[in-house]
Formats: C-alpha cells, structure tokens, sequence
C-alpha cells in the first residue's frame, strides 16, 4: 500500500528569491501519528499549506495517496485531507455550530436527507451534541476546535493536519484536543500529522520531524529525536525537563536510559538508591 | 498601595438570561515594581480583572484604585484616558493587531494617540523598538513581513512606546516556540528591573510563574484563592493541584522523588542543584 503522504525535493518562496521551503522531503506512514517540530518561522504551517494546495511549489513533488498534487488532482486530494488550522475564531462559517459542520457535507454534495444523522454522529464522536444548535461565538476555544474537527471528520478524510491546533488553547483545551486526536488515530486509523510546540505530544507521536530553516534536520523517533539538548537547542527548540536533568545527572556519572520517560527515569533512581 | 481592588463585583450581560457573575466581591493589593502572575483554571476570572485596571471594563460594584485614580461604577470613560497611558494591557495575540504600513508606524501610534509631537513618537518608537530586541533596520518593514514571535514584539513596543509604568500582559507567550517564550520571558524581568515596570502576567504556564514571577495571584470562580510569594505558593504542592494546573517539572520530579523516599539536602531552587542533591542522595558526589 502507498503512502499517504510522500514529499520530494519540495522548494517554495513566496518572493521567488528566498526560499521558505528548501529541497525538503519526507514522507508519512499510513495509521502513524507524525509531529512537525520547528521554531516560529522554520516553514512548518506552509508545507501543511502546500499540502492541501492553498499554496503553490515552486519544484518538487507532492504525492497523497499515490496522487500527485497538481490542478486536475486537488479536488480529489482535498476530499483525503482535513486540517484544523491555529485560530479557532477564523475557521467558523456556520451560525450554529449544526450550520458549521453541515458546510463541508454541502460542498460535498451530500444528500440532504442523510445530513443530519451525519452530523449528529460526528458531534457525538467529538462530545459537541448538546451545542448543535448554539452560535460557535459562545463556546471555548476548545470546544470551537473539536466543532472544527467534527466537521473535518463528516467527510471521513484519511489525513488529519493539525496546524498548531491547540497553540491559542488554555491547558484544559490542549489536553481535550490531544486526547481527541489520539483517539481519532487509535479508533479510525486515521494518519495524523500535527505542526506543533507541544513537547508532550511530541513524546507521545510515533515519528517527528524536525524543521529548522526551511530544512528538515531531524527526522525519526521521538525517543531519539528528542534526548538530543544540544541539538535541540541548536534549532531554537527546547527538550522535555526529564532529558535536561539526565544531562545534568551524567556529569556525576549517572546514567538514565531513555529520559524523555519521566516516570522511567524517577523508577531508574530509585533503583539506583536500593543498590546504594 | 497604588493598585488595590475593594469589594469589586462584575457581571457580564447584567439582568439577562445569559448574567454571568466573573468577579465576586474581589479584594486584592497588587505590589508595586514587582512581577505577579495570575493564574487560575479557564472562566476563573482572570481576564475581567485585568481589564479593570485600565477601566477598559468599569466595576459594578466596589472600588478600584489605580495609580491614585479610583475607578467605580460611577466613572465616566473620558476621565480614564489618561490612565492608559500609566497602564499598557497587551492582550492575546497582539500580533493580529497590528493595523499600519509599517512597524514604526505601528509603534508610533500610541504615542501620536497621547498628543505626542511626531518627532517625539518617533524617538519613543525607536527606543521601544529597541527594548524588545528588534533592529532597526526592519522599521521601515511592514509589520505583515514579519515572523509570528517578532510581531508580538513589534504589538509589545507598541505599548511600551507609551511608557507606562504598569504593564499588564494577558498570555503574552502563547504560540510562541520554547526559545521565543523564553527571550519574552526574559524581556519582562528586564523592564522590571531596568525600568523598574510592574508587570503583571496573566498566564497558564506554571515553569514561567516559578521562575520568572515574584508574587503569584490563584482566581478561582470569580475570587481570589490564594495571593503570595512564588517561593511560599510552591514550598506546598498540594496548592497547585487544588486548581487542577500541574506543578512545573522541576518540582513535580522533586515531589515524586521525595514522595518515594529520597532525602534531597540543601535548597533545590533550579535543575543543578536538583541534579546535585540527587547525586549526593546517591553517593556519586
């Protein structure tokens, strides 16, 4: 089976001088939950732009599914990939959040009649039921993100793109929408690759992918990607506590396997107090 | 005490179906030329407070006392002009307002707005662009061309360029990546102690409160839980949970250690000393 997303040598720049994107390739595993990691300006948000085709490569090739991205194909690819972008404000159309999730169902030219069951099912799955009548302008912002994803999720995509989804969320929020996502994946299979600053969801992904520059320089695990501070630091970005207490504790001559597990590494302690 | 709420009482949509009381009888004395946190869970209350101090919302009932300017339900708004230019409120996501050609336009609109001279503006603008760390070069830039962490700079100057000696700073490193939320950071504990600015950071991080923050301000539902010394809020852990916010790493990882028998000697106030208590816990020292 093909990948869901395959990305080679991708250049863009918006002035036709300086390029934003740099001959960056990659690609992502069908079911796999992938994180986009970089510092503000390193191009993350436009290779998720374009992926979807609201922006326009310069060289390159963008294939989803097999399909290469071009005019003829974006239609199809559209209906593949759903993405759920920072603002929850600049993402409602609806004046109900029923009207909202409807939107996308109208455009795909849904049968009327089956719309409502879609859309009550969808709300349910993302725990929006009783707001289905209420103006998304009242609801938190994380509850405007999950209308967001409900409404993604009515035209059953294969791909989810989360562009810093939870970023202007408060930590409540951030942990509805992560453990959303994470049901999303484990439930439907769904391929997710989430642009994020989020270090915990890093932890959690199965793959990360770092950017700095317009460059990918990083591009593997997260329990390897990520017990790297110097490295880190290099590209603007920054380790979980646990991997910088580790480094710390390696200068007396401990050594903690794996760190970025910060329950693991307090278990390895207290091993090494027994042993004492 | 130059900023003290008495009693202070607002509610949102008054005698209405949607009434939604977000203050409750607050009282609270804010300390001059020191950095407070606010914190507290979502609707607890923490962006109607801030908003009063520069009366952009008017108590409905109680007092509060601002720089000798006492602000009640009675006030009239064109009264309080003024105390915008002692009060600068950044609000969330600056960035999606800033509205001119050009950034030193931007900048210098504050300024222009409190009947500055051109000139004066100007110089204030190019010293606030400097405060927050920009060059100079990108003045005549538009603030659209601009990267996000560097617009929030630029929306930051912005109220700086008025010099007011309160700041007040809702979430102000949301969005920001680790290395840009860290510089920002830093940014507030220079103007506290260069320009002697107090700060007040409404935020959600608990890293930030602990190492950035003197004074820490909990709201829960509408009132003020706990007002304290940083130091004193996280010497009890048991506090923080009590509004279902997480302990900064640091301390959490203290706690647990501490919790499954770890004696940790000497005060542990960062990660080295974190790192160095543990290894003489261990014997490797």
């Amino acid at each position: 089976m093909g990948k869901p997303i395959v990305v080679n040598h991708l250049t863009f720049s918006y002035d036709q001088q300086t390029d934003v994107i740099h001959d960056v390739s990659f690609s992502v595993e069908k079911g796999s939950y992938t994180t986009l990691l970089g510092h503000n300006g390193s191009g993350k948000s436009t290779i998720a732009k374009l992926l979807i085709g609201l922006l326009e490569k310069n060289t390159g090739e963008i294939l989803i599914d097999g399909l290469v991205l071009s005019s003829d194909t974006i239609q199809l690819i559209r209906k593949k990939i759903g993405i759920v972008f920072q603002n929850p404000d600049n993402q409602f159309i609806g004046s109900t959040v029923r009207d909202d999730i409807a939107f996308g169902l109208e455009n795909h030219l849904v049968d009327p009649a089956k719309m409502d069951g879609i859309i009550e099912n969808y709300a349910a799955r993302v725990q929006m039921s009783e707001y289905l009548n209420q103006e998304p302008t009242r609801l938190s912002g994380g509850q405007k993100q999950r209308v967001a994803i409900a409404g993604i999720l009515a035209m059953s995509p294969d791909i989810l793109i989360l562009d810093e989804a939870t970023s202007m969320l408060d930590p409540e929020g951030k942990e509805e929408i992560n453990n959303l996502v994470e049901e999303l994946h484990r439930d439907y299979n769904m391929t997710i690759l989430s642009i994020t600053h989020d270090i915990e969801e890093v932890k959690n992904s199965d793959h990360v992918i770092v950017m700095y520059d317009g460059k990918i320089v990083l591009d593997g695990k997260p329990n390897d990607v990520l017990n790297n501070e110097k490295k880190l630091v290099s590209l603007k970005l920054d380790v979980p506590f646990s991997v910088k207490l580790a480094e710390r504790l390696k200068h007396y001559g401990i050594d903690i396997h794996n760190p970025i597990d910060t329950e693991g590494m307090v278990d390895q302690l207290c091993q090494l107090r027994l042993k004492k | 005490m130059p900023i003290a709420f008495e009693k202070v009482s607002y509610t949102y949509a008054p005698n209405t179906p949607f009434a939604y009381e977000a203050l409750k009888e607050v009282d609270l004395a804010i300390e001059m030329g020191k950095i407070s946190a606010i914190i507290g869970p979502t609707g607890s209350g923490k962006s109607t407070l801030v908003q009063h101090l520069n009366a952009l919302l008017l108590p409905h009932k109680g007092t509060v006392t601002v720089l000798n300017k006492v602000i009640n339900s009675q006030q009239k708004t064109k009264d309080l002009k003024s105390l915008r230019q002692h009060v600068g409120l950044v609000f969330q996501f600056p960035e999606y307002q800033l509205f001119e050609e050009t950034i030193i336009k931007d900048i210098m609109f504050g300024p222009l707005n409190f009947k500055c001279t051109h000139e004066e503006a100007k110089n204030k603008a190019y010293k606030a662009l400097s405060l927050v760390g920009l060059e100079f070069d990108l003045a005549e830039k538009s603030p659209l061309d601009i990267s996000g962490g560097q617009k929030r700079r630029v929306a930051i100057a912005g109220i700086l360029a008025i010099d007011p000696e309160v700041l007040v700073l809702d979430e102000p490193t949301a969005g920001l990546d680790p290395q840009g939320a860290k510089a920002m950071m830093e940014l507030f504990v220079k103007l506290n102690k260069e320009e002697h600015k107090t700060i007040l950071i409404v935020t959600h991080d608990m890293e930030q409160v602990l190492n950035y923050c003197d004074n820490v301000v909990v709201m829960q539902d509408g009132k003020i839980l706990n007002h304290q010394r940083v130091s004193d809020y996280f010497e009890r852990g048991n506090q923080v949970n009590e509004i279902h916010m997480h302990l900064p790493p640091i301390l959490a990882i203290k706690e647990d250690l501490i919790e499954k028998g770890f004696k940790l000697e000497g005060e542990v106030t960062d990660i080295d000393t974190l790192a160095k208590s543990i290894a003489k816990e261990l014997g490797y020292e």
